[in-house]
């Protein structure tokens, strides 16, 4: 009898070792697994509502749903990261196309059951993850090397500070680009200034200027191609915003640059043009 | 038996549950997955160390020591600044090539093993090299040139990773605030986002405009590897202008170029009411400069030192012109603001009026050493027939007109 109690006790123990083995090689393999397929993140949506950058929170919801909590894009493929609550975390891979809304279904690339808790923090070039499974903490922290930003730092004179892990270097592939052929519109606003084009001047084959004029004063339109502003029949060079935001076809002259021999003129559309 | 069953019930239901689902999949790959972190990891070490070679160049300052052998790509150092080797693909051939005096791998530690990163050249050389391969070739990634590398681990064979290293050097961003051009034309750039290239364009620029973007112009492209250090010339506006484009960017403008050299009276004050426009780039205090003493008193000898400020006529005589020297640099630091060979600029509102003055073809006395002044080009040819304002004896000088880009960059707002 006592022999088999022994046995029993091993044996429990021993499932618990094998068990929480089991777990640490789950949560290793859930980190190494992605460590490299986010290494060549360029762009992260936030999907989970209470998700801020640089604020480190427990993922929270109901329990039997399925949340977004990022979406991740690489140069050739896109990851969502899901969460249910007390239950799953897992990633699935999917099509640029494709909403992670419905993507929980999808085989994983990697996930972790029966989950305790998910601390989150995601900031501009990294995110940290302290994933519990039982009495069992994981901490991890991915680098985003592709993920670049730009700012503007007001100093001695302003001086804009391009920013990442490493600005000068993306590693692994490049995003496809469409390539704005000249002539293109890569940014324009409404009567109200906010975004009609969204921004995609990143995409110009020719680079990329800028005009007055368009529903919007107070912002200025961005072309893609070869800027030839001043001169006759085409855009007038912008000489820039009025603080203000006053009508610019009130007094063209003001709002644009021509060659002296020409006039700034207003168009129909409010464009400032060289006649 | 009851301790048995109570430790078993002891355990964590989820525990229990996740042991039997993960125990089929996760053993058989970690192994796997491990190794490929591993090599993430160690080439991340050297990501650092890469970019600072890109941006930096020869940190060890072996170019100027002369213990550098890549006269092949680079040239001589005498005439040339090291800053030429910064975002130069040429200096990084050189380096893995090894002839840069330093070894060419870049060596980290990850779980206390050492390990060597090193570039491949597997890329196709274009024919202007007597080599068949080169450790990079040129990406047009549409509005940016990117140089692609293919890096492995020593240690690891079968490694890879491609990398690509973006040019961050050599632009100096355009402070927003309110600019004069001319007597009275105010204008502003607030909200635009303007980089300015601090350098002339170099016949090293236009190979790789020639080499990976199909490039053509009818200037001269030395084949003295030296040579292609010097700002490019005898390159025709519409070259410029297609060139700029290749580089995501566009040909300098006249009053950009201005904004960027004019000394702002009040550098706190972005919107002031009135501004003046000075003669020279680098203060408020013109009489500290030697033109301006030189013009009141014109015996005064030209030093090296002056000419290593504003490279005048004279100058070709005292020491010679050295390329990628920050000549003339302006208050956002551009370079060769005043002096130096002539420079071209888009000028939409004085349409002939394109040629920055004031340069090496004009001595210490000419009043054209002021900015803000320029010459009329007829943008056919470059003898002296071409531009307006030149005395020239024998009418066979090429005139060297050189020229910059600049770039609009949206910011993201963090």
């Amino acid at each position: 009898m006592k022999m088999w109690i022994i046995c029993s006790l091993i044996l429990s123990f021993s499932y618990k070792l094998l068990a929480q083995n089991n777990t640490y090689q789950e949560l290793d393999y859930f980190y190494y697994k992605l460590y490299k397929e986010f290494s060549t993140t360029y762009q992260i949506e936030r999907l989970h509502g209470n998700l801020e950058l640089n604020k480190k929170i427990i993922l929270d919801g109901p329990k039997n749903t399925f949340l977004p909590v990022l979406r991740l894009k690489s140069f050739d493929k896109d990851f969502c990261l899901i969460f249910q609550h007390e239950f799953i975390l897992k990633v699935v891979e999917i099509e640029p196309f494709e909403s992670c809304d419905g993507s929980f279904l999808k085989n994983h690339t990697a996930q972790i059951a029966n989950i305790h808790q998910v601390e989150i923090e995601l900031k501009d070039f990294e995110l940290y993850l302290k994933i519990t499974v039982g009495d069992i903490g994981r901490e991890m922290n991915f680098k985003f090397y592709n993920i670049k930003k730009s700012k503007v730092e007001f100093k001695r004179f302003d001086k804009l500070e391009k920013r990442g892990l490493h600005p000068a270097i993306y590693i692994a592939g490049l995003p496809k680009k469409k390539g704005l052929t000249d002539g293109t519109f890569c940014q324009d606003f409404n009567e109200n200034c906010e975004e009609s084009i969204p921004y995609t001047c990143d995409q110009c084959l020719n680079g990329w200027f800028e005009i007055s004029g368009g529903k919007c004063h107070k912002k200025l339109i961005k072309i893609c191609g070869v800027n030839q502003c001043g001169v006759k029949d085409n855009f007038a060079c912008p000489k820039g915003l009025d603080p203000e935001g006053g009508d610019l076809c009130l007094d063209p002259k003001k709002f644009g640059f021509c060659d002296q021999d020409l006039q700034v003129t207003c168009t129909e559309n409010k464009y400032l043009k060289c006649l | 038996m009851i301790a048995g069953l109570f430790l078993f019930f002891f355990l964590p239901n989820q525990l229990i549950q996740f042991s039997k689902t993960e125990l089929k999949v996760a053993p058989l790959n970690l192994a796997k997955v491990k190794e490929e972190y591993k090599i993430v990891k160690i080439f991340e070490e050297a990501i650092p160390l890469i970019e600072k070679r890109w941006l930096f160049g020869d940190v060890e300052g072996n170019f100027t020591k002369g213990n550098f052998t890549c006269l092949n790509e680079i040239g001589n150092y005498k005439s040339i600044d090291a800053d030429y080797l910064r975002c130069n693909p040429n200096y990084i051939q050189c380096f893995f090539e090894s002839q840069t005096g330093v070894v060419p791998t870049f060596e980290v530690i990850f779980e206390k093993s050492k390990y060597h990163i090193t570039a491949k050249p597997i890329y196709k050389s274009p024919q202007r090299y007597n080599k068949p391969n080169r450790f990079y070739k040129l990406l047009k990634y549409t509005d940016e040139n990117l140089l692609e590398l293919s890096l492995t681990i020593n240690e690891v064979p079968g490694s890879e990773l491609k990398i690509y290293l973006k040019a961050q050097c050599n632009q100096t961003y355009l402070p927003q605030r309110k600019y004069l051009y001319g007597m009275s034309d105010y204008w502003n750039n607030f909200g635009s986002h303007i980089f300015i290239d601090t350098r002339l364009v170099t016949f090293r620029d236009l190979t790789d405009w020639i080499d990976y973007g199909d490039g053509e112009t009818d200037a001269d492209i030395p084949s003295d590897t030296t040579q292609l250090a010097s700002f490019a010339y005898g390159v025709k506006p519409d070259a410029m202008k297609k060139y700029c484009a290749f580089r995501g960017k566009q040909l300098l403008t006249s009053y950009f170029f201005d904004a960027a050299t004019f000394y702002p009276q009040d550098l706190n004050n972005s919107q002031p009411a009135e501004i003046q426009n000075l003669p020279y780039p680098f203060s408020l205090k013109t009489q500290d400069v030697f033109l301006s003493k030189v013009q009141k008193n014109p015996d005064e000898i030209i030093t090296e030192q002056n000419c290593n400020s504003i490279y005048i006529q004279e100058c070709l005589k005292v020491s010679p012109y050295k390329y990628f020297f920050p000549y003339a640099t302006s208050w956002i630091e551009m370079h060769e603001s005043m002096g130096g060979p002539f420079e071209y600029l888009y000028n939409p509102i004085e349409k002939n009026q394109s040629i920055k003055a004031s340069s090496y073809y004009f001595n210490k006395i000419s009043p054209y050493h002021h900015l803000g002044l320029r010459l009329k080009w007829d943008e056919n040819s470059f003898s002296v027939y071409n531009f307006e304002g030149l005395i020239d004896t024998d009418g066979q000088t090429k005139y060297k007109v050189g020229f910059r880009c600049f770039q609009n960059e949206n910011v993201d707002n963090l």
